[in-house]
């Protein structure tokens, strides 16, 4: 089989190429879809170890904690702290506060390309007939140890009311944590809206 | 072989010059191209959050012990899920009614008054970021919002396909032995007409937005026990638990752009702030505070909220139909709630 494929090919390099390349005009190149897509899994770790503002202490204390020292642990308990994020809605406010968001995400198969709706959706395919972007979600997305807390603080960092910020104000309103397996099944149809 | 001829392909190509040319796109093409930002559907969604612990922390009793609320059986699918257990993909909302995310001027973002009159809540030539639900359709092709009770209105954009089973049960973990349960499951839920839209006041130097939520069910249940657990698993000691909603709708109305935008803020201290503002506060020239408050009696959306049937611990003889037996409250209604000032504020205990 080898061989054959072997001879096959060498009679074809040794002949000349005889089919001649033809610019494609305006009507052929304006049938030229794109096809395929994209097919994407992944697994995302955030701070799961810690992120780069504050390392972890020593004692569950706060006054003996250093300036660059934080944990993010409940009942006592030192935990690394993850991600902040500190919106401010008015000029002189203070600020809403996305916090210690940390832990490990799994997908496998999110999909992305463009499709033509023409027909089906009970009806409504026929007169639509545009294309739309299809974000096909996973089947599974897996979760560990992740969390995120809500809260409303007086300035957007962090700093430790204890011993260097007395005037350092949060109030932390929930926390949340996730882990296993969530089903998450469905395609994201986005497209302009007239 | 192939490579060789692919080769050869793009050789023989590069002295040719391409004969596409670029056209500018004349007046009429450009003016069919509006900013009117994204149409969002999902096409058969199905969330099943079975086999994920979901743990809300942080929230304290009063001797500020951590009380976990754990949130199991979050899950949405297609109508007759059967509580959850028969879980079917479902469209959100409808290629010609989808979900919408646009940034668009004020007096371009109009809104369907109860009377189904399009009105104007926002203020002029202002840009609005706007978050929306599938619109109502007033007139030809409205659909029931809730099937068989005609009160909920007939124009709603979802046909009955297109509504969703929805639940979630809470656990509340009390004490170390003691847990108390909530256990919601709504069947046939749709949030046609509801919004969400933001912008910046720029005399009060903040985010402002006003908000609508709709959602229209044909029956909710909320069971106080968990499932299978002794005390909860004949149908009668659930029912005996349970307490039923059918046919019921709330429309939830916060803010009114014009006058009396819904401010969420942090103050200087760090305690969240949510404020409905008097509408006619600081207008001192009667005319106008005369004309403000007109407006704001005429126009703004109202908070209504319907239950045709409540019932404790009745049967239902089918999944949607009035319970019997049990205690009956009957029909309860608050309509046509509007607020002239609210303020809510967190303080630290």
């Amino acid at each position: 089989m080898i061989s054959k494929l072997c001879a096959i090919a060498l009679a074809c390099a040794a002949l000349p190429v005889w089919a001649e390349m033809q610019a494609l005009d305006d009507e052929g190149l304006s049938q030229v879809e794109g096809q395929g897509g994209v097919y994407l899994s992944g697994e995302f770790s955030v701070n799961k170890n810690g992120g780069v503002l504050w390392s972890t202490p020593t004692t569950a204390n706060q006054a003996q904690w250093t300036a660059d020292q934080r944990s993010c642990g409940r009942n006592g308990q030192i935990e690394v702290c993850g991600l902040r994020l500190g919106i401010r809605s008015e000029a002189n406010g203070g600020w809403f506060v996305l916090d210690n968001i940390k832990g490990i995400f799994s997908f496998e198969g999110l999909t992305l390309r463009t499709r033509l709706i023409n027909s089906g959706f009970g009806g409504d395919g026929a007169a639509f007939n545009q294309d739309v972007l299809e974000l096909g979600l996973p089947n599974e997305m897996k979760f560990k140890n992740t969390t995120f807390s809500v809260a409303v603080a007086n300035q957007g960092g962090w700093q430790n009311n204890k011993t260097y910020a007395p005037s350092f104000q949060q109030t932390n309103i929930f926390s949340g944590q996730i882990d296993g397996t969530v089903r998450v099944q469905g395609n994201v149809l986005i497209f302009p809206k007239n | 072989m192939m490579q060789k001829r692919t080769s050869l392909a793009v050789l023989l190509m590069l002295p040719l010059w391409a004969q596409a040319e670029l056209k500018a796109l004349d007046d009429e093409s450009l003016a069919s191209v509006t900013g009117a930002g994204f149409g969002l559907v999902i096409e058969d969604f199905l969330y099943d959050g079975t086999n994920a612990t979901i743990t809300i922390n942080d929230i304290t009793n009063s001797t500020g012990q951590n009380v976990p609320i754990s949130v199991k059986e979050l899950y949405v699918g297609a109508t007759g899920s059967n509580k959850g257990s028969n879980l079917n993909p479902v469209d959100i909302g409808r290629l010609s009614y989808p979900w919408t995310l646009d940034l668009v001027k004020g007096e371009n973002l109009k809104t369907f008054r109860d009377d189904g009159q399009l009105v104007q809540t926002l203020p002029t030539n202002l840009s609005v970021l706007s978050f929306a639900a599938p619109s109502k359709i007033f007139g030809a092709g409205g659909q029931a919002c809730v099937s068989g009770f005609a009160a909920a209105g007939n124009n709603c954009s979802m046909r009955s396909t297109e509504k969703v089973d929805a639940g979630v049960r809470f656990d509340f973990n009390v004490t170390g032995s003691r847990t108390d349960v909530i256990n919601m499951d709504f069947t046939e839920l749709t949030m046609d007409g509801s919004y969400l839209r933001l912008w910046g006041d720029t005399a009060r130097q903040q985010l402002v937005g006003e908000a609508r939520i709709n959602l229209y069910a044909k029956t909710l249940e909320i069971l106080s026990c968990a499932t299978g657990t002794s005390g909860c698993t004949s149908a009668q000691e659930q029912a005996a638990r349970t307490i039923y909603f059918t046919n019921t709708y709330a429309q939830y109305a916060l803010g009114y752009g014009k006058s009396q935008p819904l401010l969420f803020d942090v103050t200087s201290n760090g305690q969240f702030v949510l404020e409905l503002p008097n509408p006619v506060a600081g207008i001192s020239n009667s005319t106008t505070r005369n004309q403000v408050a007109a407006d704001f009696y005429a126009n703004a959306p109202r908070t209504n909220i319907l239950i045709d049937n409540l019932n404790f611990g009745g049967t239902r003889a089918s999944a949607t139909a009035v319970p019997t037996g049990g205690y009956n409250f009957g029909r309860n209604e608050i309509s046509g709630l509007s607020f002239n000032y609210l303020k809510v504020s967190s303080h630290d205990l």
